[in-house]
């Protein structure tokens, strides 16, 4: 009988994480769990939302943890469906656009003039704007030079939207692309 | 010696093939001008058409045929002027580069050859960090995206409580507040300055001037209009004036003022 009853606790406990984790609009982290549920330890959260996980693993929905926190996302093998659902074109991004974000991603902290250098034309504002704008760049500090030019940083929101947990997991992953493009064009 | 990759440029409308003029182009290699306008206007670049010019040709960028690289780079900058297509600044410092490492190349090895660098060297380190960002950029396009690839299930229920249908506006509530708008327009009114119309000089004048008809003037003022009021102001003051000079007299009978020309001592004698 109490085994029953705490069987009964910890599904309880599980599924009241699904509810909350369901109903944010943003990547919930271990630390604002537990300020939602401040009766239980942050390894009891972390261990319900592992188990959470494994049962959400064969479905349409997933749980999963990315830069910000764990957040329910839909499985990319049903990306049409969802498209057709929400009649939503997938968007291009600019070569510039690209260009820019991969001399951050890769060679941050950078600044206006780095990235003029090493694409060879003068900055696209509009492609800064743009990244300014999505909240996947930010600016943190300035380089110790004459005139001292902003220094700028990928944020945690680009991992999120590209679903990584770290920046080292999001370089990894191009570097990964880039060396099967490599041996499929040999 | 490596056999050199075939080269094939259009000169105005000559067309070479490694070096030997051809009748026509070969037609597996025909761009229509329709197709090359379109590529041009993609470039992002001088570094971008320096890479496409080098990987089209199959060039190796470590061992870049400067001369050949050089030509095809100025007959592109023509083909985008003759397209009136914005040539950057960037575009022509690139060419200007490219003629320096040409003419460095040209001129005859010095004796310490081992101490001078390939001039080539800065450019294709460039041309390859450029290419690894180019690559680079194309497989983050090609990472899964939220919103492109895939998406974030939501649950609007919150949402739908906080936006609450907003409250119909009460008839009076609206008349209150035009009253108000009116009220607050009329406070905000510009201040605006107008000409004076009547100036002291020239009522002074006019007035001295009847006084000389001789006997006394009385002085009517009449107040129906604001206009009214700022003569009967102005006629006052350049009555007080005159009087202050000893030009005229000045004599109140009951409500009325008048007026008469200041006799002198003599006349009143």
């Amino acid at each position: 009988m109490m085994k029953m009853y705490l069987v009964e606790r910890q599904k309880e406990l599980t599924r009241r994480l699904e509810a909350i984790l369901f109903a944010a609009h943003e990547p919930l982290s271990l630390a604002s769990l537990q300020r939602l549920l401040p009766e239980y330890e942050r390894s009891t959260l972390s261990a319900h939302l592992l188990t959470l996980q494994a049962e959400y693993a064969h479905r349409a929905l997933n749980l999963l943890e990315v830069a910000d926190g764990w957040r329910f996302q839909i499985n990319a093998d049903y990306s049409e469906e969802v498209r057709k659902v929400q009649k939503v074109q997938p968007e291009k991004l600019s070569h510039p656009l690209l260009e820019t974000l991969a001399i951050i991603v890769f060679y941050q902290p950078v600044t206006r003039g780095d990235i003029e250098t090493m694409r060879g034309v003068s900055l696209n504002s509009q492609a800064l704007k743009t990244l300014f704008e999505r909240d996947w760049i930010t600016v943190q500090g300035c380089r110790d030079v004459p005139g001292r030019p902003e220094l700028l940083v990928t944020t945690t929101h680009l991992l999120d939207d590209l679903g990584m947990r770290t920046l080292e997991e999001l370089k990894q992953q191009c570097e990964v692309l880039l060396s099967s493009a490599e041996s499929a064009v040999d | 010696m490596e056999a050199l990759p075939a080269v094939i440029y259009r000169n105005d409308d000559a067309i070479y093939l490694n070096g030997e003029l051809l009748d026509a182009l070969p037609e597996n290699l025909y761009i229509p001008p329709h197709a090359l306008r379109v590529l041009l206007s993609t470039f992002c670049g001088p570094f971008d058409l320096l890479l496409y010019l080098i990987r089209r040709q199959r060039f190796n960028v470590l061992d870049l045929p400067m001369q050949t690289i050089t030509t095809q780079y100025f007959h592109y900058m023509r083909l985008m002027q003759k397209e009136d297509l914005p040539l950057a600044g960037e575009y022509l410092s690139m060419a200007a580069w490219l003629c320096e490492i040409k003419s460095r190349l040209l001129l005859p090895a010095s004796a310490d050859v081992e101490a001078e660098e390939d001039p080539r060297q800065d450019l294709s380190q460039r041309l390859q960090a450029y290419m690894k960002i180019q690559n680079l950029a194309h497989a983050l396009d090609k990472l899964p995206r939220l919103q492109r690839d895939f998406f974030i299930p939501h649950i609007d229920g919150d949402e739908s409580l906080r936006a609450l249908p907003p409250p119909c506006p009460q008839w009076s509530d609206l008349q209150a507040i035009m009253r108000e708008l009116i009220l607050r327009r009329k406070l905000s009114r510009e201040h605006e300055i107008k000409r004076e119309p009547y100036r002291l000089d020239e009522r002074m004048d006019a007035l001295l001037r009847q006084s000389l008809a001789g006997g006394w003037h009385n002085w009517r003022p009449v107040f129906r209009t604001w206009d009214d009021k700022q003569r009967l102001i102005v006629d006052f003051l350049a009555l007080l004036i005159l009087s202050k000079r000893g030009a005229i007299d000045l004599e109140q009978q009951g409500a009325l003022l008048r007026y008469r020309r200041r006799l002198t001592a003599e006349a009143v004698a």
